[in-house]
């Protein structure tokens, strides 16, 4: 049977009752894991968070009128009201989602931390090393070679600019500090 | 005008029309900033909290279709804003118990986390390409004909003018000004049926709108220092950086910055003119070439310039979190400039509203009781009221039809 989406219902193709309720619960289980729906989702958690740092906070003072818990407060409960409204309002929408590659944006981002935590024991050449290397081979699909050409490239720029000229001091790594 | 053979005449058309609308912003901007700024002098914390709610309620509410994404957004980045030690008792404030975040979140660490590390990965989730049609571009096929300079001149004049305006009021920018200009164009022009199929005339009212509304945009950051758009308010964090506060002062402390600001600006606007003109055949050969290693060059100078701030590597990991949110953000399409815009005007909004309140002993009435804080509060209320109740009533007329 096909699959039941919004194109088949724009085509005409549901037309009975019954038809339509599948319909509306197909659209319901879609949203249900949209991107849409997480990050509301995620907004609601970050306001119930947010309100539970807060509460240990005072909101009002008799001489300086609201303190420091006050305004957060405010914020953080707006929050959790536009969270609950997006949440419940994104069952009645479906947005088409253009983008193609999915896990792209993942295996960059999983790179760029992994640099980033092991920067401070490897030091920036290797940990841009894995970053570059990584990006250029995973993301963009480059070979090896192709890949090292860019990375080395690059370090001769980053030396230049960033080392020499505007003197920026990047980690050279506790590993080898410690194994020279 | 592609498609009629004119891309060369529409892209110079385009590079004038924005010289000229930048040009004739800088100037209203240079008679115009010192009486803003004296005017601005009789403002207290009332008023500039009164400006800021109204900065922020009309960003939030003009950002995009949905309202309570664009709300969601203001209330984050004040949030954001809020993060370390409150300024007044020195209490931790949404720390979580974590040192890295008792000095609060640096506004550039959010900036690079969301433009730079955001962007990447929605562009590689977008798969984002760069093409050109056409090949080659020559100097001589760019230059518009006197024909279309007669059409033009008019169109832009009045365009500069009512971008300008649109500019400086808080919340609305650049883009806003370009779809107004366009409808009012289109409304006094001879062929509006040509709007759309390429009259030159839709082309140079939306560059020079758009210039002048840059401009514009830059009057209430400067004098006030409220900023009206996103990059007004990146401006605004860059300033703070170097040590100068945005606001009626400026203007008397600083007066070489001031005035630099809008030497440079047109400097820029000749300098661009020029790059626009001569040097868009060498652009396009940068952009085919090298785009395909944007992201990972980019990448690595992102990383080097959080670190670079305050040599931490808490700044890089929270900038990675900024980026992941921002992208998820992107994605379910929040609107970003709300957030930037309330985290760089969520500790003066703050400072202000409890400023006022401790000379009222807390009594709320000192907002209303202030006739300038008053009637922008009112004109805030107004708006919020006009954009909620406008599709309620439409929703009921919908309903009564049916």
């Amino acid at each position: 049977m096909r699959p039941l989406t919004t194109d088949t219902y724009a085509e005409g193709v549901l037309k009975t009752p019954s038809a339509y309720v599948k319909f509306s619960k197909n659209i319901r289980r879609i949203n249900l894991y949209g991107v849409e729906k997480k990050v509301s989702l995620f907004l609601i958690g970050l306001s119930i968070l947010l309100l539970y740092n807060i509460k240990s906070l005072k909101f009002w003072s008799v001489d300086h009128g609201p303190v420091e818990g006050f305004l957060p407060f405010f914020c953080a409960i707006i929050l959790l009201i536009c969270g609950i409204i997006l949440t419940t309002k994104n069952n009645q929408e479906k947005r088409k989602d253009q983008g193609n590659s999915k896990n792209k944006p993942i295996i960059f981002f999983a790179l760029m931390f992994g640099s980033v935590i092991l920067m401070e024991y490897i030091g920036y050449l290797f940990s841009f090393a894995i970053f570059c290397l990584g990006t250029l081979i995973f993301v963009k699909k480059y070979s090896f070679l192709k890949s090292l050409q860019i990375y080395l490239f690059l370090m001769v720029f980053i030396f230049v600019v960033f080392i020499l000229w505007l003197r920026v001091s990047l980690p050279t790594g506790i590993l080898w500090e410690g194994i020279l | 005008m592609t498609l009629k053979g004119q891309a060369g005449v529409a892209l110079s058309l385009s590079a004038f029309s924005s010289f000229i609308g930048g040009l004739i912003g800088i100037l209203i901007a240079v008679f115009s900033g010192n009486s803003i700024a004296k005017y601005a002098l009789k403002f207290g914390p009332p008023e500039y909290f009164a400006v800021m709610v109204l900065a922020l309620g009309a960003t939030s509410l003009l950002a995009g279709k949905n309202h309570v994404k664009g709300i969601a957004m203001t209330v984050l980045g004040l949030l954001l804003s809020m993060v370390g030690l409150d300024f007044v008792s020195a209490q931790n404030r949404l720390t979580f118990g974590s040192v890295h975040l008792e000095m609060g979140i640096d506004f550039l660490v959010i900036v690079m986390g969301i433009f730079a590390v955001g962007e990447i990965l929605n562009q590689i989730y977008n798969e984002t390409k760069v093409e050109f049609k056409q090949e080659k571009f020559k100097i001589n096929e760019l230059l518009p004909e006197k024909k279309e300079w007669k059409r033009v001149t008019i169109p832009v004049l009045r365009s500069s003018l009512l971008g300008f305006l649109v500019g400086v009021l808080p919340g609305a920018g650049a883009t806003p000004a370009t779809f107004l200009t366009y409808v009012v164009e289109k409304k006094l022009s001879r062929r509006p049926e040509e709007f759309g199929e390429g009259a030159p005339e839709g082309v140079s009212s939306v560059e020079a709108a758009n210039n002048s509304a840059s401009v514009g945009a830059l009057i209430p950051m400067l004098t006030l220092g409220i900023p009206g758009s996103g990059t007004t308010a990146i401006i605004l964090g860059a300033l703070i950086m170097w040590g100068l506060r945005p606001g009626p002062l400026l203007i008397i402390e600083h007066p070489q910055m001031y005035w630099g600001l809008f030497a440079a600006l047109f400097l820029i606007n000749i300098i661009l003119l020029v790059m626009n003109i001569a040097f868009i055949p060498g652009f396009i050969w940068i952009v085919k070439s090298a785009s395909k290693y944007f992201y990972t060059t980019i990448g690595c100078i992102t990383i080097i310039g959080v670190y670079s701030i305050n040599n931490q590597m808490s700044d890089l990991i929270i900038m990675l979190v900024i980026g992941l949110a921002g992208y998820y953000l992107k994605r379910a399409s929040y609107p970003i400039g709300p957030l930037v815009l309330s985290v760089v005007l969520g500790p003066t909004m703050e400072s202000s509203f409890r400023q006022s309140l401790m000379l009222s002993n807390g009594n709320f009435s000192i907002l209303f009781n202030r006739p300038i804080s008053a009637v922008i509060l009112g004109a805030t209320f107004s708006l919020w009221a006009l954009v909620i109740i406008i599709p309620i009533l439409k929703n009921i007329k919908k309903k009564f039809n049916t």
